[in-house]
């Protein structure tokens, strides 16, 4: 893996509808599309699900479409950006075809292609209004900090763990095999900065 | 582990129960069918009395987006499947073709394609039936006019003349209006079944100008009509309102506008977001004040309904509740109503707070059509036929915060 989630994809994800088939389609709103988008496929490549990712505006996406393939992949979506209102209509024609080739579908764009979305591809858009996500750096300090505490409450809350113990049982191992598994993990581990433990799991877990 | 969600058996119901109300399911499956509930105000049932007499009559389905026109088509599938007389054939158009870039000939191949296809599989052995299949198929893939091919390939002078299928047009395609192949189809039915055709055609709902749709349908209409071939089409909204309204009623026997579910309206239709939820197997991880918030937060539209529910779900799991309560329906509608408000402009915004202060809207332009469609604006013909007319739940809370700052709204997480 190139590149390690971060809090946002970790925190998306923990929250994430994880159904069993995989299905579901999700709006992520950001101002670096494009880095949000790796970030997402870095999250789901950890946790052992195959990522395919395509870009709107390049030819494999139309062919993509033109053939539909059979496909059990994440699909993550970007270069929606780029494309005009009429493109956007054209999908939203198309939106069956994506329904039978992107089971579960995350597209990432600004802020102005969302509110474009909403308007040119209204069809497409009725599917992801209840699962949309806006990813935005405010640069606010005390506002991640207050975000972060109300995360790690959550977490102790839910596992009924304080941090110490929730770091201890992960150096020695001892987590149940079922929660090492868990995003809630990773997600914890990342916010009282022990991503390294990630590492070491992975690296005893892989091989 | 002690939280509760960790539990196996209760998270595979729930991860059931998110798979079962996902609203981008594609409805091919056989556990979907059984999803289809009929509606309360009887408007899938009108058209299904109207066809059981008369099975060569033709109708549209309209509605905003989300209202659950293709729930309606589907329910109209199972109801007439044991009508005597009558073989209905569920054609999803938009996945045979790709209606961005199609014109009324392909269109109309691919249905009769999926038609005769349909009609096939009943009885693959059927000489006729293969027939009338490589008939469809030659007309989309293209066809070889060869006078001389019984003569064997050594004696065969000329290979023939190709004929581009509607699918790959190299030159010209068939450009012919389709009246026979129609009638094929429908002699077939009527000899190998002894039944009339309905065609239930899904999909068209998403053309987007009444224009377009009048290009598309009409020609097929009048091969249908000529056939004596019955069908439903699901019809964009656009086609029946405002200036640029077609010529429906001459298009169409009947148009039915599937209007919002009101749970507020009565016990009737609140049991009918129940029965959803039953149907999909769901219904005891919701309590019954979340039902009724879940139901009243949807504005009556059946797809704001299953999104909704599904994620109120989503926020108990991640609670470690096993059931969705009220606070959690509350929750998932903010939710919904902060997704709702992208894409508008303030134009929209000043038409929503009219509309909310006043209940009165007069759809003239485009713009605010869309307003309409989207179901951002809902609209409901009452008792004695008074037209209804009130600002989605959902968005309502935002409406003064979004006048002032709509441009930093929406935050999903």
């Amino acid at each position: 893996m190139d590149r390690m989630p971060g809090i946002d994809a970790l925190s998306w994800f923990t929250r994430l509808e994880i159904s069993d088939p995989l299905i579901g389609w999700h709006l992520l709103v950001a101002d670096n599309p494009t880095a949000v988008a790796e970030e997402v496929a870095a999250t789901f490549e950890l946790f052992s699900l195959a990522v395919l990712t395509l870009e709107a505006d390049k030819p494999a996406f139309e062919d993509w479409l033109k053939t539909l393939p059979v496909t059990e992949r994440v699909t993550v979506l970007t270069g929606l950006d780029t494309l005009a209102p009429s493109a956007l209509g054209d999908l939203d024609l198309r939106r069956e075809r994506l329904q039978v080739v992107a089971p579960f579908l995350v597209m990432c764009t600004d802020r102005a292609t969302a509110d474009l979305i909403a308007r040119h591809a209204p069809n497409l858009f009725s599917f992801v209004a209840e699962t949309t996500s806006r990813w935005e750096d405010t640069g606010d300090e005390a506002a991640s900090a207050e975000r972060r505490e109300s995360e790690l409450t959550h977490l102790r809350s839910r596992w009924r763990l304080t941090d110490a113990e929730m770091i201890e049982r992960a150096e020695r191992d001892e987590l149940p095999p079922e929660l090492r598994a868990e995003p809630d993990v990773y997600l914890w581990l990342a916010l009282v900065g022990r991503g390294d433990i990630f590492d070491r799991w992975r690296g005893r877990h892989e091989t | 582990m002690p939280c509760m969600s960790t539990d196996p058996e209760t998270l595979a119901r729930f991860r059931a129960a998110i798979a079962n109300l996902d609203p981008t399911r594609p409805p091919d499956g056989s556990d979907e069918q059984a999803w289809y509930v009929s509606r309360p105000d009887g408007a899938e049932q009108e058209l299904i009395a109207r066809l059981t007499l008369e099975p060569t009559c033709h109708c549209a389905i309209v509605g905003p987006i989300g209202s659950g026109k293709s729930s309606a088509l589907k329910a109209m599938e199972r109801a007439l499947a044991g009508t005597p007389g009558i073989l209905t054939l569920y054609i999803e158009v938009s996945r045979l073709t790709d209606l961005s870039k199609a014109s009324e000939i392909s269109v109309a191949v691919a249905i009769g394609r999926a038609a005769a296809e349909g009609l096939g599989s009943l009885h693959p052995a059927n000489a006729t039936l293969r027939r009338l299949r490589n008939t469809w198929r030659n007309l989309a893939e293209g066809y070889r006019v060869d006078p001389w091919e019984d003569w064997g390939p050594e004696e065969d002078p000329e290979p023939g003349r190709w004929v581009d299928g509607v699918e790959t047009p190299k030159t010209a395609p068939y450009d012919g209006a389709l009246i026979e192949p129609w009638g094929d189809l429908a002699t077939a039915a009527a000899t190998v079944a002894m039944a009339h055709v309905v065609l239930l055609v899904d999909g068209l709902d998403r053309v987007p100008s009444a224009q377009r749709f009048e290009e598309l349908v009409s020609p097929l209409l009048a091969s249908l009509r000529a056939a004596k071939i019955g069908g439903v089409l699901v019809s964009p909204w656009r086609s029946v309102l405002g200036a640029d309204r077609i010529e429906s009623d001459r298009r169409f026997d009947e148009i039915a506008e599937l209007g919002p579910i009101l749970a507020d309206s009565g016990d009737v239709n609140l049991a009918f977001f129940d029965r959803v939820l039953r149907a999909r197997a769901v219904r005891d991880l919701f309590s019954k004040e979340a039902l009724a918030q879940l139901a009243h937060s949807s504005g009556g539209l059946l797809r704001d309904f299953v999104q909704l529910s599904k994620q109120a779900l989503t926020y108990a799991w991640s609670d470690g509740a096993r059931a969705a309560d009220a606070g959690d329906a509350r929750r998932a509608a903010d939710r919904l109503g902060r997704g709702r408000l992208l894409g508008l402009t303030d134009d929209d915004i000043t038409a929503l707070e009219k509309v909310n202060m006043t209940g009165h809207f007069a759809a003239r332009t485009p713009e605010q059509q869309a307003l309409v469609i989207t179901g951002r604006i809902i609209q409901s013909n009452g008792p004695g036929g008074a037209l209804r007319t009130w600002v989605h739940p959902t968005l309502v809370p935002f409406l003064p915060q979004a006048l002032n700052t709509h441009s930093t709204a929406n935050t999903g997480r």
